[in-house]
């Protein structure tokens, strides 16, 4: 996974402190888009730390149903987190670090 | 039970289907109708082509021999797709807006376009991708022969089968992949083909996993107890190894030269990516649920030491179910058949760009502007291309014996594909990454990888004499392929990724450190790193003597006449031109060299126009020091401006030198590219015509006419030597004037006889005898330059049907006012500043000139004591000359 990419350099004092309820939101449900992964591999990795109930190996059937609800559970909440972030509602400020039209003529 | 020939008989009518499809869908496209062709469903269901054989026949395999462990093939991409926001966002708008043909194309450009680094991206993925064609058509090979009868005649007619599947899959991609040019364009036949071989293969493998659940164990807690009593019922994995696995597969998914087609160069909008952020994880999760209990299922029904790849087709063939069993087969040959198609298409990508076309390049040197058709070339290169890297797995697959499990090639392959990574994700985050450092990385990575995985993973003793592996190499214990550095004990896989991801990324980070990139690295560096930031780049190419038709020439070469000329025509007229010829601004031949790398690559096409109009341009290393000079220079002022108010005056004051600066400048340029301009033109047909004069055998009336030209040429050309070299003393003060005596009257009379004594015109001046009655006293040779020069303007411009002049001369308090106003249409308000300009000729023009007679009177005015300006409002052009009166 790598480094986000860092923000584009703004001139000192044009970037707003407080913006629209809309688009704080919008740019919450980023933080989320890019938080998920990071989340989604703390609970893939979990099983390794299991115990058995003898203190012996985890079961493979335990481990596959886990996998498989969180997995579904991932794919829910990017789904929701994606629905949210593609329906437009935030409107685009100029200091909005994807508000940049593509302008290029081809 | 099946017998081989109705399974062929049913693959035939498959392939047969999907060639339909393919065709359908390349029409569809082709008449701008199938808006569903783009969907971000389709667009989804593309990108699993992840899922080859190996997941269909391997991934149960894989269960079978190490229980959940499988399941992180899947977890990593997923984890990539979910985290969409963080890399694939910016990987797609990169490869959008940079027109980006494939992996090698991607990293190539990122490092200052070096075709170097991109032909040792191509050979590494051409090494990594041909083991895993084999393990396709070795996977379809397997499936045909769980069919066939047991014997040495069905085994061996099986063998064949291999070399028709290449066959058939080198026609369908070159039937649908090298379809038109420019690989940057989708291609819709394949994209939607392979849409419908993923949707085939998860039927079939959820139908052999409900068939297996409920069919043969009777429910789903009958299958987890079933599973818990299995062999593989222990969660035994160990860490390092699930976590290196996960982080493999997540680096593979990103780094696959067939991954990246349909990711990046396949995308039709960055919306899609939105969809698929969710629905391709939900695909993997589908297709790998029944893993577990089919190969629980399996390890207890099949007799012991069958082919753990082969249970998804062998259950149903045990239990008598014919049709899931040809289901599942068809299955696993989409599996098979969607990862070779695109693969080859990637990887003929490269290898035509990257490789054929710059040494096609270069072995015909400027021949290749001449003669030939650099289109047919590319196009042949790929489709040859596509052949060889089919014929290379296959070839692969006879020498290699099919023996070895089929997960173990797949993450022998993973493992090297991943050295991208480094190279690919510093270059998109990190603007110090240079082409070095990526070069020294990818060298560590791949000969580690090498050393450590592919080569053991052939066996001890095959490759690898035995001894290397106890003792190391030339007896180095160090030196150990899968204990280097004498970090012994762990998984060779996880050893290897290990050593060769830490070492390739360390070498990475410190050859970028301490090297100091090229101005075109830095500037694509910070194109690719700031890709949301500015849409727009900065300009390259700097055209002021690039020459449209040279690039007219080789784009037809490139892209087809047609398309070119279109293409062509659409620049000129958005620079306001008529014609096929656009001025070859920096933005033209940026945005051409962009279209053009969509075809062969940002290499050669850099390489390409830097061959029209390199030569007698600045260089981009130039340019760019004076743009980092700018840049500090502006940096600067705005840290000033923000600090007290002296500093901000000071910072004030340093800007309006800056600007006043950059005006001198560009004013410098403008007045550079056009004398050269003026002086070309007329150099060009003396050039061509004495060519034709000296090759001779021309009638004594042709011979005439060309003299005549290029004497009518030099005269032109003497013309404007004389006018640059008269405004050239004027402007530097050297001039000597010539004091005489006279009445404005005797002056006009001069004027008025040089204009119009030559040439018949319908012009009519209107003098006043009256006021021209005054003696002056000044330099009359110069002042009846600037009256010809009023009269012959009004008498080539003035456009009224019956054209008239008007010379008003009145006689002031202390200067002489002379005022020449025709009846035309006159100048419009907003081009009257720019007249008396050097080389300022308004519109379109009739008349011959260079447009420096005004700017001469100017100075000669200047020069006299005098001045000359326009006025405004006279219902025609109207020039007012002011004289100091001295002598009265």
């Amino acid at each position: 996974m790598s480094v986000p990419a860092p923000e584009p350099p703004q001139p000192p004092g044009t970037r707003p402190v407080f913006v629209a309820h809309a688009t704080y939101r919008h740019r919450r449900m980023r933080d989320a888009a890019a938080l998920l992964p990071i989340l989604g591999a703390l609970l893939f990795a979990l099983p390794l730390l299991w115990l058995g109930q003898n203190g012996g190996a985890a079961r493979t059937s335990h481990v596959m149903i886990y996998v498989f609800a969180v997995w579904a559970g991932l794919v829910i909440l990017s789904a929701v987190i994606t629905r949210i972030l593609g329906s437009g509602a935030a409107p685009q400020s100029a200091t909005d670090d994807e508000g940049a039209a593509d302008t290029r003529h081809s | 039970m099946a017998t081989p020939g109705i399974l062929a008989a049913v693959c035939i009518i498959y392939v047969v289907f999907l060639f339909a499809v393919a065709f359908a869908a390349d029409r569809a496209a082709r008449r701008g109708r199938g808006a569903w062709l783009r969907s971000p469903l389709v667009y989804t269901l593309s990108l699993s082509i992840y899922c080859t054989a190996w997941t269909f026949y391997g991934a149960v395999g894989f269960a079978a021999r190490s229980g959940m462990e499988y399941v992180t093939i899947y977890l990593g991409p997923s984890l990539v797709m979910i985290g969409w926001w963080w890399t694939l966002r910016k990987m797609v708008r990169v490869g959008r807006s940079q027109r980006i043909t494939s992996i090698a194309d991607m990293i190539s450009s990122r490092y200052g376009k070096s075709n170097l680094l991109a032909v040792c991206v191509t050979i590494l993925a051409v090494i990594g991708t041909t083991p895993y064609i084999a393990l396709q058509l070795q996977s379809v090979t397997l499936s045909f022969a769980a069919f066939s009868p047991p014997g040495p005649e069905g085994g061996r007619s099986v063998q064949s089968i291999a070399i028709y599947v290449a066959l058939g899959l080198t026609v369908f991609t070159i039937l649908f992949g090298t379809r038109n040019l420019d690989a940057n364009e989708r291609h819709h036949g394949v994209v939607i083909a392979i849409a419908l071989e993923a949707v085939v293969k998860l039927l079939a493998l959820l139908a052999v996993g409900i068939f297996v659940v409920w069919g043969l164990e009777g429910g789903l807690a009958a299958t987890l107890e079933r599973i818990d009593a299995s062999p593989i019922g222990d969660f035994d994995v160990s860490g390092s190894r699930w976590t290196a696995l996960t982080l493999l597969s997540a680096a593979a998914f990103l780094c696959l030269p067939r991954m990246f087609q349909v990711m990046v160069v396949e995308n039709e909008d960055e919306g899609h990516l939105r969809t698929a952020a969710w629905a391709f994880p939900l695909y993997l999760m589908l297709i790998s649920l029944f893993v577990v209990p089919i190969a629980a299922v399996g390890l207890e029904l099949m007799p012991t030491g069958s082919n753990p790849d082969l249970y998804v087709l062998n259950l149903p063939l045990l239990a008598g179910q014919d049709g899931l069993a040809i289901l599942s087969f068809l299955g696993g040959f989409s599996s098979a058949t969607s990862m070779v198609i695109v693969a080859a298409i990637a990887l003929s990508t490269m290898v035509s760009n990257h490789i054929v076309m710059p040494i096609w390049l270069r072995a015909t040197g400027g021949a290749a502007m001449m003669s030939g058709d650099v289109r047919q070339v590319a196009l042949l290169a790929r489709r040859l291309s596509i052949g060889g890297v089919v014929m290379l797995g296959y070839l692969y697959f006879r020498l290699s014996g099919g023996g070895t499990a089929l997960a173990a090639i797949g993450l022998v392959a993973f493992a090297g594909v991943a050295q991208f990574l480094p190279a690919l994700m510093g270059g998109l985050v990190w603007r110090g990454a240079t082409r070095n450092g990526a070069l020294a990385g990818l060298g560590v990575g791949f000969a580690l990888w090498v050393y450590c995985l592919f080569l053991p993973s052939f066996g001890a003793g095959v490759i690898l004499p035995q001894h290397v592996f106890d003792a190391g190499l030339f007896g180095l214990t160090w030196l150990r392929p899968q204990a280097l550095f004498w970090t012994g004990g762990m998984d060779p896989l996880v050893h290897a990724v290990m050593w060769s991801m830490g070492l390739n990324t360390a070498a990475f980070c410190i050859v970028s450190i301490l090297g100091f990139p090229r101005p075109v690295e830095r500037l694509q560096g910070a194109q690719f790193v700031n890709v949301f930031d500015h849409s727009q780049s900065p300009g390259s190419w700097t055209g002021g003597l690039g020459q449209s038709e040279d690039l007219l020439i080789m784009a037809q070469r490139i892209m087809g006449a047609a398309e070119a000329q279109e293409l062509f025509t659409r620049a000129a007229r958005r620079q306001g031109l008529s014609g096929y010829l656009p001025e070859p601004s920096p933005e033209f031949l940026e945005w051409l060299e962009r279209r053009l790398s969509g075809s062969v690559g940002a290499a050669t096409a850099h390489a390409m126009i830097s061959q029209i109009v390199g030569r007698a341009t600045v260089s981009v290393e130039d340019l760019l020091a004076v743009a980092d000079e700018t840049a500090q220079i502006m940096e600067y002022s705005s840290q000033l401006e923000a600090k007290s108010n002296e500093q901000a005056r000071t910072a004030r004051q340093l800007r309006e030198v800056n600007e006043k600066l950059t005006q001198i400048s560009v004013q410098k340029d403008g007045f550079l590219s056009q004398v050269s301009h003026e002086l070309r033109t007329p150099m060009t047909s003396i050039r061509a015509f004495s060519e034709i004069l000296r090759d001779g055998g021309l009638a004594p009336d042709e011979l005439q006419k060309y003299a005549t030209i290029i004497h009518g040429e030099s005269l032109r050309l003497t013309r404007l030597l004389d006018d640059l070299l008269d405004l050239s003393v004027l402007e530097s003060g050297q001039v000597v004037l010539n004091a005489q005596t006279g009445t404005l009257a005797e002056v006009l009379d001069r004027a008025v006889a040089a204009t119009m004594g030559s040439v018949p015109t319908s012009l009519r001046i209107l003098r006043d005898p009256g006021g021209e009655d005054v003696r002056l006293s000044t330099d009359m040779d110069r002042l009846a330059q600037v009256f010809i020069n009023l009269i012959a303007n009004a008498r080539k411009y003035c456009d009224a049907p019956a054209p008239t002049l008007e010379v008003r001369a009145e006689v002031g308090e202390a200067e002489v006012v002379i005022d020449f106003v025709d009846n035309g249409t006159g100048i419009p308000l907003k081009d009257e500043a720019l007249i008396f300009e050097k080389f300022s000729r308004l519109g379109q023009t009739r008349a011959p000139g260079a447009g420096l007679g005004l700017a001469i009177c100017r100075e000669i005015m200047h020069r006299l004591g005098g001045t000359i300006s326009y006025l405004p409002g006279q219902g025609g052009a109207a020039f007012r000359v002011t004289l100091p009166h001295e002598a009265g």
